[in-house]
């Protein structure tokens, strides 16, 4: 029962936005996936019209970021309400230290494969969204951890980490 | 009423925390204090939320209101003095609490009401993750 869905109206301004993300070199991989989800959710067809009218670079890649955000925790919604251990303001720190450090880890290996251009290149992850993730102390998501281990040809252990979200 | 504590909002919190963007103190005396306000239940009778200031309705693009949603405001927080938000989805009975971000402009407002749509789709289909009551 979603609420914001998208109007034909909405859809049509999607395409137009996808036709402009390709002229501007996005991955059709990546379009093809915001086209697909703004055309259900009217948030994601918001984001795709901010992109559109974004008046800098910094701007639309933080909205690419976004973007992908949403691609990636669609893929790994789940379909009931799941209820996960509950975490003390008191730790939020140390939680956030760990991250940064797995990432900077991770981050390390990436470098040796190339850097995050390279990554991009060959995750089809957008630049601007693999920079978010490596500079957030946010708990990295399965789906993204699984894209970086395949492009990269990383084994389990070396992307396994304990605040996956 | 119960407060949620979704993963998303989790997750700010954490980039929050990391950014040092709030003290433990305005956590402690302000920020938690304020958000359990939500648990007198809803519509809410604390005079805060007849203040504008601290409480409004989402607004999505065109100004245009957006269901369920709210923000909770808090100004001049951490030592950069800055604007934070909570999103808050009220939601059969219950408040989500959904994104901290800092508003540094309208254009970073606009881009987490944006986001606080696609949330509410997913509190009404069920299909989140939550790390228990406030």
């Amino acid at each position: 029962m979603s609420i914001f869905i998208t109007s034909d109206e909405q859809k049509v301004k999607v395409y137009e936005v996808a036709t402009q993300m390709k002229k501007m070199g996005l991955s059709a991989h990546f379009i093809s996936a915001c086209v697909e989800q703004a055309l259900e959710y009217e948030g994601t067809h918001d984001l795709m019209i901010l992109w559109f009218e974004a008046g800098s670079e910094i701007e639309r890649n933080e909205i690419i970021a976004d973007l992908q955000d949403e691609i990636d925790l669609r893929a790994e919604a789940p379909k009931k309400p799941v209820k996960k251990p509950y975490v003390k303001f008191d730790d939020l720190k140390a939680i956030a230290e760990d991250v940064i450090k797995f990432k900077n880890a991770l981050r390390k290996v990436v470098d040796r494969h190339g850097g995050i251009a390279k990554l991009a290149e060959k995750s089809g992850l957008p630049q601007p969204s693999l920079s978010r993730f490596f500079n957030s102390a946010s708990m990295p998501r399965r789906a993204t951890l699984y894209k970086i281990a395949e492009a990269l040809n990383l084994n389990e252990k070396e992307i396994v980490n304990e605040w996956v979200a | 009423m119960d407060v949620v504590i979704t993963e998303w909002s989790l997750n700010s919190y954490l980039d929050l925390k990391h950014a040092k963007v709030f003290t433990d103190q305005e956590y402690n005396s302000e920020l938690r204090p304020d958000a359990e306000l939500l648990k007198q239940g809803w519509p809410p009778n604390d005079p805060k939320f007849f203040n504008s200031k601290f409480w409004g309705p989402a607004t999505g693009l065109g100004g245009k209101t957006i269901q369920h949603g709210f923000k909770m405001k808090w100004h001049n927080i951490g030592n950069g003095k800055v604007q934070l938000r909570l999103a808050v989805v009220i939601w059969a009975g219950k408040a989500f609490l959904c994104q901290g971000y800092v508003k540094t402009d309208d254009k970073i407002d606009k881009r987490q009401m944006a986001l606080l749509k696609n949330r509410i789709n997913d509190i009404a289909n069920g299909t989140y993750n939550y790390r228990g009551l406030l």
